[in-house]
């Protein structure tokens, strides 16, 4: 796109409206000091920003370029106070307008910035940076341009290239890094207390320990309990097999002493083995024989006991004296009521006197058997009772011997051990029991203390969270190596491609340089980048000279001309082929000026409108003849200058004709003529 | 060496004008011309002939076109003389010759020595010339450029800082990464 036209009324110096047709080739405006030419940019910058950046934020008096923005002079008021500028191509007009109470409207900015720019490449801001660079300020040839730092240079031409949003990369990157510096730094401070607090623990237990036990004193005691356990395990798991030990050899006491108790018993018991083996003999044999006895007085089986008999003969001989007394009744027998006489009577009567008598003495001879076969089976008894007896003394002496050599086999005492050496084994074991229970006290002081638990359990926490902060830790510098790789990442993409990008467009730059000639003897200037983290545009002549500091005024100028045009020249991102140059020639001389003229002449011949304003008229004549004009109102030459009134207004405006084409070699004739 | 005034002919052809070869004082001289400028071309064996000759060469060519450039009208304000000398000049001469460069009485004058080869030839006649150089910057992927830059990351700690999620979360993920 390019400038058609500028409105305007009741700006800055202009009171009264005034429209300025642009070319599309070039226009070249002239005018005196004061005539309103450089009024005629800012109007443009003014429509397009809202703003006049020249004047920065330059404050007086309370006062800014925005109280100077409308007309203030003296005289009759404006009839409006308005800037309108239209931009045209092939396609399309837009029109942007302010007035003093009105800016235009966000979306008409919108569509003329694209249009204007790039929407791949656009940048922030977009037409302030396409005012930055496209208006040409005599004010700001040097000091935009060789005046600037070498890092603002590159950054000017940065800006120019960049449109990349890489800046908002890198700033990410750097936002990243930030946090993730303050998240290890938090992650270290963390490590640095918990080690502290490590140490302040240890110190702690350090000094529980001292207070309860010396330390010498309880290595000995850990080393002893160590050998009474045979274990290895540290002091602070040392109490259980102790414990368990001391319980062993408790119990192996007690059976030794029990050995040692038994020992006498059990040696009698031994000895009595044998007389007892003999009684149980001897009374196996008494029983043997009273056994025998018996069955020979029980081989004859009494039908009637002696008690039955020996009744039977009471009764007959109370029946005989019975009928002795009662006598023969009336011949009859006063027993069984038989008729006899007294013979038959008195003979029965002595008849059952005599069964009596025999009865009787069956009675007693059962009798003494009946006694004898007692005397026999109590023999009996008492011998089987002896050989009871005998029995279980042999088995309890077995029994106590047996059982005593059970356990002296248990306890690994020899047979032939002595009682002695048992007591001796017991005192032993005792003295190593106590000396153990005595040691287990010390330790235990060490484990039971609660201070010593509080230090241990403090130490062993002040760990556990060393152990997390350098986990947190270890983490946090993964992920700052880790943001600190896509911030390198992204800046590298940001300065290589850019790097990529300036140096395409170096050539350029020189280029231009070698066609202004600011200098008779540097043909030639050197661009080169460098730095690492921080950018710097340099430019060099000859050997390694700054020409900021070796050029004459009117060279450092037209220095700064060729980078500003290379600049502008370079924006990617602009579809504006407008350059804008505000009396660029100021300390440039005649011959360089030349030379401006001869490269703004191919610039407008690739295509670019140049706006140009100057002081002289005759460089505005020089400007008008050099610079070509490829079809009628191509081209056109406008005066400022007061009017009648003293107002600011167009003098003179007229368009410039093409040349002659052909007039050296318009024919083989000529040539020949020459 | 280079034939000056063939390889002038060639590239002033090549950058649109008309030219055509002339005897002027006997030597053999380029006359070109386009729509804005139009001129006459010398070429001398060294700088010294160049400083000796130039002035007489220069006021025969505007006498011998006289009715061109009267033709020319305006456009004989733009008219150049431009002197180059195949020898490698002194300082002293090259001190010279920028003097006569920058007389701009009558012509504009383009006066250099040294011209061995046609980067020489294109430097003299560059103010003639269209710009050499035009780079065409083509748009950047940059998130492309960034991964390609940060291969030894997790890809999706890569994906994370370049999505819009915040940057916590970013530190969250490479936090994370084995």
């Amino acid at each position: 796109m390019k400038l058609a036209f500028l409105d305007l009324c009741g700006f800055r110096g202009y009171r009264k409206p005034i429209r300025i047709e642009f070319a599309e080739g070039f226009t070249i405006i002239d005018g005196h000091n004061g005539v309103g030419k450089s009024t005629i940019f800012d109007a443009i910058e003014f429509a397009l920003t809202g703003t006049l950046s020249k004047y920065s934020d330059a404050k007086a008096g309370g006062e800014t370029v925005a109280d100077y923005l409308w007309w203030t002079g003296e005289g009759p008021v404006p009839t409006d106070r308005y800037v309108e500028v239209g931009f045209r191509d092939d396609d399309e007009e837009v029109t942007i307008r302010r007035t003093q109470f009105d800016d235009p409207n966000a979306s008409i900015l919108e569509k003329l910035a694209a249009r204007l720019c790039d929407t791949r490449l656009v940048p922030v801001a977009p037409l302030s940076q396409l005012c930055a660079t496209a208006i040409i300020r005599d004010e700001h040839i040097t000091s935009l341009s060789l005046d600037l730092k070498e890092a603002d240079r590159y950054a000017l031409l940065r800006d120019a290239l960049g449109a990349n949003n890489a800046d908002a990369w890198i700033a990410r990157g750097n936002r990243l890094v930030s946090l993730a510096k303050q998240r290890t730094a938090a992650a270290q401070q963390d490590v640095t207390t918990a080690n502290a607090d490590v140490a302040a623990a240890a110190r702690r237990l350090d000094e529980v320990r001292a207070s309860l036990v010396a330390e010498t004193v309880m290595a000995d005691v850990v080393e002893r309990l160590r050998a009474f356990a045979n274990t290895v395990v540290t002091p602070d798991q040392l109490a259980g097999p102790v414990r368990e030990r001391i319980a062993a050899v408790g119990a192996e006491i007690e059976s030794l002493r029990s050995l040692s108790e038994r020992w006498n018993t059990a040696q009698a018991e031994r000895l009595r083995i044998d007389d007892l083996s003999k009684s149980l003999d001897a009374a196996n044999t008494e029983k043997q024989a009273a056994t025998a006895a018996l069955q020979a007085l029980t081989s004859t089986q009494e039908s009637v006991s002696a008690s039955a008999l020996a009744g039977e003969a009471r009764s007959l001989i109370s029946l005989v004296g019975l009928g002795r007394q009662l006598g023969l009744r009336n011949g009859h027998c006063p027993l069984c009521g038989k008729g006899q006489s007294h013979e038959e009577f008195e003979h029965g009567i002595q008849t059952a006197e005599s069964l009596a008598h025999r009865l009787n003495e069956d009675a007693a001879r059962a009798a003494e058997r009946e006694q004898a076969r007692g005397i026999a089976e109590t023999r009996l008894a008492t011998a089987t009772r002896a050989v009871e007896a005998a029995k279980s003394a042999q088995l309890s002496a077995l029994s106590v011997v047996n059982s005593f050599d059970q356990r002296r086999k248990a306890e690994g005492i020899a047979a032939d051990a002595t009682a002695e050496q048992i007591t001796a084994r017991a005192a032993e074991l005792r003295q190593s029991l106590y000396t153990a229970q005595k040691d287990l006290r010390i330790l235990e002081t060490l484990r039971l203390s609660v201070d010593l638990e509080r230090a241990q359990r403090a130490e062993a926490d002040a760990k556990s969270r060393l152990t997390r902060a350098q986990e947190r830790f270890g983490r946090a510098r993964k992920a700052e190596a880790g943001a600190q790789a896509l911030y390198d990442a992204a800046r590298r993409a940001t300065s290589e491609t850019l790097d990529r990008r300036l140096e395409r467009v170096l050539p350029l730059m020189s280029e231009l340089y070698r066609r202004l000639r600011p200098h008779p003897v540097w043909n030639d200037i050197e661009y080169s980048i460098r730095g690492d983290v921080r950018r710097f545009l340099k430019l060099q002549v000859g050997e390694a000279l700054n020409p900021q500091f070796l050029f004459s005024s009117g060279q450092r100028r037209a220095t700064g001309l060729a980078f500003l045009l290379s600049v502008n020249l370079s924006l990617a991102w602009s579809r504006w082929r407008t350059i804008l140059l505000d009396d660029p020639v100021q300390h440039v001389d005649d011959f360089r000026t030349v030379h401006l003229a001869e490269l703004i002449a191919q610039l407008v011949s690739e295509g670019r409108q140049i706006i140009c304003a100057v002081e002289d008229a005759a460089l505005a004549d020089l400007l008008c003849r050099r610079l070509p004009v490829d079809r009628p109102q191509g081209a056109r030459r406008v005066t400022l200058g007061p009017d009648t009134d003293g107002a600011l207004a167009k003098l003179a405006e007229r368009l410039v004709n093409p040349l002659v084409r052909n007039s050296l070699l318009s024919g083989p004739e000529q040539l020949a003529a020459g | 060496m280079i034939d000056i005034l063939a390889s002038s002919a060639n590239i002033l052809t090549e950058a649109g004008f008309t030219t055509g070869r002339v005897s002027i004082n006997g030597r053999e001289a380029l006359v070109f011309e386009d729509a804005i400028v139009l001129g006459f071309l010398f070429t001398y064996e060294d700088p010294l002939e160049l400083i000796e000759s130039w002035d007489k060469d220069a006021s025969r060519a505007v006498a011998d076109h006289q009715f061109g450039l009267r033709h020319a009208a305006q456009k004989a304000w733009n008219a150049y003389v431009v002197l180059l000398a195949a020898g490698d000049t002194t300082y002293a001469n090259s001190v010279v010759l920028t003097a006569i460069e920058e007389d701009l009485v009558g012509t504009r004058k383009i006066a250099r020595a040294g011209i061995g080869d046609h980067a020489d030839l294109g430097a003299a006649l560059l103010p003639l010339l269209p710009l050499q150089t035009a780079p065409k910057l083509e748009a950047v992927d940059i998130v492309a450029e960034i991964r390609q830059r940060a291969t030894e990351l997790q890809p999706r700690a890569i994906d994370a800082f370049l999505s819009t999620a915040e940057e916590t979360v970013v530190i969250q993920v490479l936090e994370e990464a084995p």
